[in-house]
């Protein structure tokens, strides 16, 4: 029973996750540790194997669709991995508590940051490593006008990927919001290519620590099976479903929800 | 850069390919195993470090297939973004952009050396 309570759970993670565009590790973490009472350190590692699975089914669509920076993704790839070797070296010797303390002050960045209204930039600097490597390129938008766009800002970009691949680790969540802060942010590449290329990437950075994870013996297929199910399932309804969603509503809903839980998470943290 | 695109398209089909592959095979494993007893969750209250390699003997040990068709579906998703680099890797190589495809081997290294750090640690 419990089992299908937890792929339900997981199921609506994936469909919220593609809807909304954010990764499903900060639904399932708290759901597994909240709800289920499952160790954190197991919730994590279980939802680092979602995470891997939705990365992998939305990275096929957005290649599809030519969004996504391939060249880029590589490039900063070195620093999430890298990051994330890092995270999971550290997650050994934190404890519990101060997991459940990061992951609601993560939340809590999280709900503020979708509050924030989004400018789109297009760039016409491109960066010294941008150049070398030949990482700027093109889009088509909603229009169907081709737009090109330079990279600026290269090494910030990649710092910033190291704390999200860091955090990835410790956390079990795919750090998108970090990824899309480092690209249209820092990098001033536009919103839809930084979306495509982040869900890009979110698989690798969630798949070094989960081989790591996985041979320390923390994923167990009892948690982490039912969890990808569920995820699938739901990021495949997302896709179907996102142009029917009243997406704004949601958003606001889910923003909600995060503080909530970013509360509960922070609460259980301190032990209150 | 049609080659490219296409090249793209074979990457994208054969993601979706494991994404399935890995789904199906923990389903199966599921339903194997349906019958759990109890609460499913109780051994997880409390972490307990076990390395892998020791709970594979054990399933093996007992034939719990259920179990290790569950970890053969992990396993195809954990390898699916390691595939993708190394496929990466080999469209830089096709398109001559061997700075690039050096890149990416350096994110697939760097991928092996992270999952070994597991080993080593348990």
């Amino acid at each position: 029973m419990s089992i299908l309570i937890l792929i339900f759970i997981s199921t609506v993670a994936g469909l919220l996750g593609s809807i909304l565009g954010i990764g499903g590790g900060m639904i399932v973490v708290p759901a597994l540790t909240i709800f289920f009472n499952v160790d954190i350190r197991y919730a994590i590692a279980a939802s680092l194997i979602s995470i891997i699975a939705t990365s992998s089914g939305a990275a096929a669509s957005f290649l599809k669709d030519h969004l996504t920076n391939l060249r880029l993704a590589v490039l900063l790839e070195i620093g999430t991995v890298v990051g994330a070797i890092a995270g999971f070296l550290i997650s050994g010797q934190i404890n519990s508590s101060a997991l459940f303390i990061l992951f609601g002050g993560f939340l809590l960045f999280t709900s503020f940051s979708m509050f924030r209204k989004k400018n789109d930039f297009i760039s016409n600097n491109d960066h010294p490593w941008s150049q070398k490597l030949k990482l700027a390129g093109e889009y088509t938008n909603e229009k169907g006008q081709l737009i090109a766009y330079k990279i600026e800002n290269v090494p910030l970009g990649l710092s910033i990927m190291l704390l999200a691949g860091m955090l990835s680790a410790l956390l079990g969540i795919g750090s998108g919001v970090f990824k899309v802060m480092a690209m249209d942010g820092a990098m001033k590449i536009p919103m839809k290519v930084s979306s495509a290329t982040s869900n890009f990437m979110i698989g690798v950075t969630a798949s070094a620590s989960a081989g790591a994870f996985f041979l320390r013996g923390d994923i167990r297929p009892a948690i982490a099976c039912p969890v990808s199910l569920g995820i699938i399932m739901g990021a495949w309804l997302g896709a179907r479903l996102m142009p029917k969603m009243p997406t704004q509503l949601i958003r606001k809903i889910f923003i909600v929800v995060l503080l909530i839980v970013a509360v509960q998470m922070l609460a259980k943290g301190f032990k209150l | 850069m049609n080659d490219t695109h296409s090249l793209e398209l074979k990457i994208s089909k054969f993601l979706r390919f494991g994404v399935l592959l890995a789904g199906f095979l923990m389903l199966i494993g599921i339903i194997i195993r349906f019958k759990w007893h109890g609460d499913p969750f109780f051994n997880f209250q409390f972490y307990d470090q076990i390395p892998f390699q020791k709970i594979l003997e054990h399933h093996l040990k007992f034939g719990h297939w259920g179990q290790l068709i569950s970890y053969l579906g992990l396993i195809v998703l954990i390898s699916l973004p390691v595939l993708r680099v190394l496929l990466t890797a080999i469209l830089f190589i096709a398109q001559k952009d061997y700075l690039l495809a050096f890149i990416a081997i350096i994110v697939l290294v760097s991928l092996a050396l992270s999952f070994t750090l597991g080993i080593e640690h348990s």
